[in-house]
């Protein structure tokens, strides 16, 4: 039992960091341009990120597992691939969970960059920066607590993920069989102390992992601009 | 030289400013609030993507019915009215940051002679927030200028300080731009700085330049529209001149015509560049020379030109001392009792004089 | 003296009409029954078999049975726990949420197996054979005694489905058929009775798998009110109309002892 809840851990905390990789490096490029768009899509665009915010879990697990299937759109297209499905796999899961943890990333992302207002990139530009010059030398360090803000809450936010996983996981351990679920196995199985265990030790890690950042953030904090 | 016919189209307010520019000098941009100052110089600088019409600066076009060069290529040094320094950067890197991208290794300022013209030694490890208003607008332009541009916007760089620190910063500035070898367009609301700082200047009106040229000559055009407020005024230059009555200053204008003021100017060495404002509701006019006064400057000048139009019961004139002009501002009674006339010979009477 | 008598005989009467409607009223209860998911069909039948022959109403809760055993720890207002597993009703009566003498086993479950796809010829050489399949679905053994049936049948015909492909686990059974439905798993082994309860079009390819094949799943049930509409349904659930409604949805009748 004990091997499988390790198991359980180590696949939780791939899946958190990966999908908060996979989001950071694709909110980067949407969040900049939801914060300096002036087009008429952005309020859609915005509504469908937010979608996650609203929706119970299960619904887009729902709809996961019947995309995922061979008559699904994303199930067809994996098997036109030559791919194996991704219902019940790491991949399948990374996939709801970039979806559901969207709003989490984009949303501090597209704030921080709103927040920077035009006079820095402008007074770049004059100086001789281009484009992604400006970006990376004055936009992105500007960002940096927005940056940190998302990936805590994408990492976080996955961490807790259950329903999406509880509908198209399938609950394979070793791929699948992550830590939410394990505490509910636990937790129907009767199995109360072993759920204490993992509970309990979920809660404290991620609480000593948050005052971490936060405490850190409040250095970076101290340096703000002029 | 620098030439310009930009159109751009903002909310509510459409700029049209045709002008050109000689390649030296500070040319102030001077209007009232709302004028357009401020995108004219943006779109100078092609911070304004919706800009149209033709720019071209030394031969460079920079904007053209089917060109539009990307505003990193231009070359242009921007000091902005608010603090627009990198807060994630030493002020050294914040300098540095244009040197940084420089393409071509040409003709550079030297790094450390410019900090110390500007007072920055002892901040270069420090980060702009601790900074004051007056040392972040010196860093502006310090980074802006060690960026080698070949054209230096300055968008009313002292509206943000306090009294003193735009103090501070005037007395930098007049000495540093006189230096600067590369054309300076310098927009204020402020005639107190166009008088200091500015060669040349463009008046803007309701998003148009409604004159440009030399400051006097600009200044001097009696029917200009800015000439008719209460507030036209003139600008003479001259040198400290040695004074032998304790309590009273004196600048010499050439010519044999110097001008007294009731002001102490012993922090000015003898024979220093010195500009006088004279506001035109200052100058009275006599026709023989009075006795007796207590005015301290009477001096006998030509009427040149008299405003074709009388405004709110007061007339414009432009006279000329020596070889300078100065506008004086009469009701127009006293005008037609004294039949002034273009060409006649009479005595002005400058009240008071600041010396800026 | 004859105005006060007609007054004491109108007001005794109408105390008898409200006593006998309040009597009457309290023989007609609404019995609130938890009931494992995999038995959610029969379950249906058999209301309206209770219904029509007592004053009593149900009202069904369907889920799983490990939920609602939590619940009722918790105090949740169950009176009848039909339970998918033989543990939890047992757990009740020891921690004394429930009462004793009602423990019985109300049905035995069958295992089949099941895919989607039409014309298949299901069985064991099919599983140890055959190549078209790769992800087969089985509920989690820890939580659902179908799951544990599951694995007992896998071992019975020593046969490893990681060797094959994907092994898969539903929380629940529902769930599980789902997974195949869904077309995602290719096979699932699920509660006969629900394999009965498809819609005749997709009704998939079944096998049922025979009984030796793993250890009887008996479904226990347990009363939590002691009221008589409660051992009332308890009757009824022994009686033969129900036997017969087992028998239609696919369950085995319960052996005797439990």
């Amino acid at each position: 039992m004990l091997e499988a809840d390790i198991a359980a851990l180590f696949i939780t905390l791939r899946l958190a960091v990966t999908t908060t990789v996979i989001l950071l490096i694709l909110g980067t490029p949407l969040a900049w341009w939801l914060a300096r768009t002036a087009s008429r899509a952005r309020s859609l665009v915005e509504a469908v990120i937010a979608l996650p915010l609203v929706l119970p879990p299960t619904v887009l697990g729902f709809y996961l597992l019947l995309a995922f299937s061979p008559d699904g759109p994303i199930g067809a297209t994996t098997a036109a691939l030559g791919l194996p499905s991704l219902a019940f796999s790491f991949w399948g899961l990374v996939l709801g969970s970039v979806i559901y943890s969207m709003p989490f990333v984009v949303q501090p992302l597209q704030n921080s960059f709103a927040a920077l207002g035009s006079r820095p990139l402008e007074a770049a530009a004059t100086l001789g920066a281009g484009p992604l010059d400006r970006f990376i030398s004055v936009a992105l360090p500007l960002s940096r607590r927005g940056y940190l803000t998302a990936a805590v809450l994408g990492f976080a936010h996955t961490l807790g993920e259950f329903g999406v996983v509880l509908m198209i996981g399938g609950n394979i351990p070793g791929a699948t069989q992550v830590l939410s679920i394990a505490i509910y196995d636990h937790v129907e199985a009767l199995e109360y102390s072993q759920a204490h265990w993992l509970a309990g030790g979920l809660l404290i890690s991620s609480f000593l992992v948050l005052l971490v950042i936060y405490g850190t953030n409040r250095r970076v904090h101290l340096m703000r601009s002029a | 030289m620098i030439e310009a016919a930009l159109r751009l189209e903002k909310a509510g307010f459409r700029l049209q400013a045709d002008f050109s520019i000689p390649e030296k000098g500070v040319t102030a941009v001077f209007g009232p609030s709302g004028c357009g100052k401020t995108s004219l110089l943006r779109a100078i600088a092609g911070l304004e993507p919706r800009a149209t019409g033709s720019l071209s600066v030394n031969g460079q076009t920079w904007l053209s019915a089917d060109s539009y060069l990307a505003i990193e290529k231009r070359g242009v040094g921007l000091v902005f009215q608010d603090p627009s320094l990198f807060g994630h950067l030493t002020v050294e890197e914040n300098l540095l940051y244009g040197r940084k991208r420089l393409r071509n290794t040409e003709q550079m300022t030297d790094f450390n002679e410019l900090v110390n013209s500007l007072g920055l030694q002892n901040l270069l490890s420090r980060r702009p927030a601790g900074l004051s208003g007056g040392e972040i607008q010196r860093v502006a332009l310090g980074r802006a200028l060690l960026a080698q541009p070949r054209l230096l916007l300055m968008d009313e760089p002292l509206s943000a300080l306090d009294q003193e620190g735009r103090s501070k910063l005037m007395s930098i500035l007049e000495e540093f731009l006189q230096q600067v070898d590369i054309p300076v367009l310098y927009v204020t609301h402020s005639s107190d700085e166009v008088a200091r700082l500015a060669d040349n200047i463009l008046l803007m009106s309701a998003g148009s330049v409604t004159a440009s040229g030399p400051l006097q000559q600009v200044l001097g055009a009696v029917d200009q529209e800015m000439s008719h407020s209460d507030t036209a005024f003139s600008v003479l230059e001259g040198s400290i001149a040695r004074e032998s009555v304790p309590g009273l200053s004196s600048v010499d204008c050439g010519e044999g015509i110097c001008l007294r003021l009731p002001q102490s100017a012993t922090d000015r060495a003898t024979g220093s560049r010195a500009r006088l404002r004279i506001r035109a509701r200052d100058v009275s006019i006599c026709l023989e020379q009075p006795r007796g006064s207590s005015i301290l400057n009477i001096l006998p000048a030509i009427v040149e030109e008299l405003a074709a139009q009388q405004q709110g019961g007061s007339r414009l004139l432009r006279l000329r001392i020596g070889d300078n002009q100065i506008l004086s501002l009469l009701s127009d009674y006293s005008v037609q009792q004294l039949n002034l006339q273009a060409g006649q010979a009479v005595y002005a009477q400058i009240k008071s004089a600041s010396l800026i | 003296m004859k105005h006060s008598n007609c007054r004491l005989k109108c007001l005794s009467a109408a105390l008898a009409v409200l006593a006998a409607a309040w009597v009457g009223n309290a023989h007609s209860e609404t019995l609130n029954v938890a009931v494992a998911s995999n038995f959610i069909a029969a379950m249906e039948s058999i209301e309206g078999a209770f219904e029509s022959q007592s004053n009593h109403e149900i009202q069904l809760i369907r889920g799983s049975s490990g939920k609602h055993y939590a619940q009722i720890r918790s105090g949740a207002p169950f009176d009848v726990f039909l339970s998918a597993d033989q543990v939890r009703p047992r757990r009740l009566i020891e921690e004394g949420s429930a009462l004793p003498t009602s423990l019985r086993t109300y049905a035995q479950g069958q295992l089949a197996l099941w895919s989607r796809q039409e014309g298949l010829s299901l069985g064991g050489e099919y599983l140890l054979d055959s190549n078209d399949y790769r992800t087969i679905a089985i509920a989690n053994p820890r939580l659902a005694p179908y799951g544990q049936a599951a694995q007992e049948f896998f071992e019975y015909l020593q046969f490893d489905p990681r060797q094959r492909g994907q092994l898969v686990l539903g929380e629940n059974i529902a769930q599980t058929l789902q997974f195949a439905y869904s077309g995602n798993a290719d096979l699932a082994l699920v509660a006969f009775s629900q394999t009965l309860a498809l819609n005749e079009e997709r009704a998939g390819s079944v096998w049922l798998v025979p009984a030796t094949a793993h250890e009887p799943i008996r479904q226990d049930m347990v009363l939590l009110s002691d009221t008589p509409a409660a051992w009332e349904f308890a009757a009824f659930m022994a009686s033969k109309t129900v036997e017969e409604l087992l028998l239609q949805h696919g369950y085995l009748l319960p052996e005797l002892s439990p």
